[in-house]
């Protein structure tokens, strides 16, 4: 099963919680396989703006988070990491100086990084909580952290933690810091100095009053001390709940609410900010956009070269395909038509025709079969004789006898069977009849 | 790096990309589109002559002859296949054209026998020259000229 893993890393000791992706459930130390690592960066650490940003582009909305936070950081924006989370037109924006994010990125070079703030909230809203007020008692720290309506609301963190409060009991009492963290763990807020430290935590704060939440979850290894649930309840009245942070399985709530929310971050559609802009890439970005035309005309290129190079193929394959029929259908009636141009073609084939047509023109059958044709036309007239036929250059010259009458009609009649049947001369005989020559051309076969 | 120095890269960018896309327009398109337009000038030009082929072809199919060359040339060939009957008739059996044609002289032949004569030429491939028919007595006994030669 694939895991997500969160680590934080506190002042006393590395808290690592390992959340199963699919499953959800959550256990002390990293799991394998690791699909993905999340660090959580300390609150003490980072600077939190909500900011309004326009319906725009993300470029556009990243350089208005940029321009927002220029005037209002106490550092130069090129030595920060950002990351913002964004709900419609509200962005909650993250920023951390380089000198928090590198030693991180330095040990996790692999390992996403996340705001604790927002480890906080997955925490809650993997419980189902929607609203109510986290307090973190660290070592080094205390952090103050509202949960509004499923979001980040105020985040307060203050120096100060039970390592803070160990040294003022030293300091009060005379023992050393080993003896007082001794006597701290066993009175409690029984003893003064403890009561003390922490109705100061709550003043220093600044909380609303009264408080605007009906929850107040503890974590942190200040959560175990003896008697506070019971003290925060009094400072903050009995409509408040104070209760140890709610966590799954074998979690606790004074090591692990920041580890459990940091690999919750990996689960599918949780919320992540993912402290990986730097503001000194967002201001270089003009360095990366220049790549944009050159990729852009290499695409245009590639896809005139694509086609541009199918329609030639496309093409190519039908003239191949068309010559191919061509010469398949010609080879019949002539030799090596592959070896032809188009113009060729046609003209020998041509030629093959007109050559074919005359042999035909003038074939003895042709001939014989016009004669006789003829032959009937002077034979059907009475006294009509014919006494001379010559054929030369397709034409047909006919010479008879007949009278003036027949003549006429036998030239009808042959002019049925030639072309351009014509009688060229006619003159008396000695007889009554008259002499005829009739020429005509012999039609195509 | 300043939002300047950003623009120049940007511009520079753009020119970069103009040159090249011209410069493949020159070396690659042009060339190829002439190519292609070439290519399709010759598929139109191949359909219009497979549309004259459509047209000829069948012609040139039908009028191919199917009947043989005279062997051994056309001199003999007329001596032993033609003049059957009507050897007295023969008057003259000329070769020409190296074998490839012959002139026949017949004289006095019945129109049967004429018949018959240009009926026996129709079983091998030949064309006539010339031909005279001619009864010059008007007694019905024709003399026939004929030149006769294999076709070219």
């Amino acid at each position: 099963m694939l895991h997500s893993v969160g680590i934080d890393r506190g002042r006393t000791n590395v808290r690592e919680v390992s959340v199963n992706l699919l499953s959800g459930a959550a256990s002390a130390g990293m799991a394998a396989p690791i699909l993905g690592q999340y660090v959580a960066l300390p609150s003490s650490g980072l600077t939190f703006r909500r900011m309004f940003l326009p319906r725009a582009s993300k470029a556009i909305r990243q350089q208005v988070i940029t321009e927002e936070l220029s005037y209002s950081l106490p550092f130069p924006l090129t030595e920060a990491h950002y990351g913002a989370v964004e709900m419609g037109e509200e962005a909650w924006v993250t920023v951390a100086a380089d000198a928090v994010v590198h030693p991180m990125r330095d040990l996790y070079p692999k390992a996403q990084l996340e705001a604790e703030p927002l480890c906080y909230l997955r925490a809650a809203r993997a419980a189902g909580i929607q609203q109510a007020l986290v307090v973190d008692f660290g070592a080094s720290k205390t952090v103050f952290c509202g949960v509004e309506n499923g979001q980040v609301g105020t985040v307060r963190v203050l120096l100060r933690g039970g390592e803070a409060l160990t040294e003022e009991i030293a300091n009060e009492t005379g023992l050393s810091v080993d003896e007082a963290e001794l006597k701290k763990r066993e009175e409690g807020t029984e003893h003064p100095t403890v009561r003390r430290f922490f109705q100061e935590l709550l003043e220093e704060a600044l909380l609303p009053s009264p408080l605007p939440y009906r929850r107040v979850l503890i974590c942190g290894g200040g959560a175990a001390t003896q008697g506070l649930l019971h003290l925060l309840s009094q400072l903050w009245g009995s409509d408040v709940d104070v209760e140890p942070f709610p966590l799954p399985g074998l979690l606790q709530p004074t090591d692990h609410v920041v580890a459990y929310g940091a690999a919750l971050a990996g689960r599918p559609k949780a919320m992540r900010l993912q402290m990986q802009h730097s503001f000194q890439y967002a201001a270089s970005s003009g360095e990366k956009l220049s790549l944009a035309p050159l990729i852009f005309t290499g695409l245009l290129i590639a896809l005139m070269i694509a086609g541009i190079e199918t329609r030639l193929s496309g093409a190519e394959q039908k003239r191949t395909e068309l010559r191919a029929s061509l010469n398949e259908a010609l080879v019949q009636v002539l030799a090596d038509p592959e070896t032809l141009s188009e113009k060729d073609i046609v003209s020998q084939l041509r030629a093959r025709l007109e050559e074919q047509r005359n042999t035909a023109r003038n074939s003895p059958a042709r001939i014989m079969n016009t004669l006789g044709q003829i032959s009937s036309a002077v034979t059907g007239q009475e006294e009509a004789e014919l006494f001379s036929t010559i054929f030369e250059d397709n034409l047909l010259k006919l010479e008879g006898r007949a009278t003036l009458k027949q003549a006429e009609e036998i030239r009808a009649g042959i002019g049925k069977v030639l072309v351009d049947a014509e009688q060229v001369k006619t003159r008396p005989n000695k007889d009554d009849l008259f002499l005829f020559m009739i020429e005509g051309k012999l039609p195509q076969p | 790096m300043s939002t300047q120095e950003s623009m120049d890269k940007n511009l520079l960018a753009m020119v970069v990309s103009i040159a090249v896309f011209v410069l493949f327009l020159a070396v690659y398109v042009m060339p190829r589109s002439g190519t292609l337009r070439e290519t399709r000038e010759s598929i139109e030009s191949l359909q219009s002559v497979r549309q004259e082929v459509a047209v000829l072809l069948p012609e040139v199919v039908r009028t191919v002859p199917t009947t043989p060359l005279p062997q051994p040339d056309v001199r003999t060939w007329v001596a032993n296949n033609s003049l059957g009957g009507i050897e007295k008739n023969l008057v003259a059996n000329d070769g020409y054209l190296e074998g490839k044609g012959t002139q026949v002289r017949l004289r006095r032949l019945r129109p049967e026998d004429a018949a018959k004569f240009l009926s026996d030429l129709t079983r091998v491939r030949l064309v006539v020259d010339r031909m005279e028919l001619q009864d010059s007595d008007r007694d019905g006994r024709w003399d026939l000229e004929i030149s006769l030669k294999v076709p070219e």
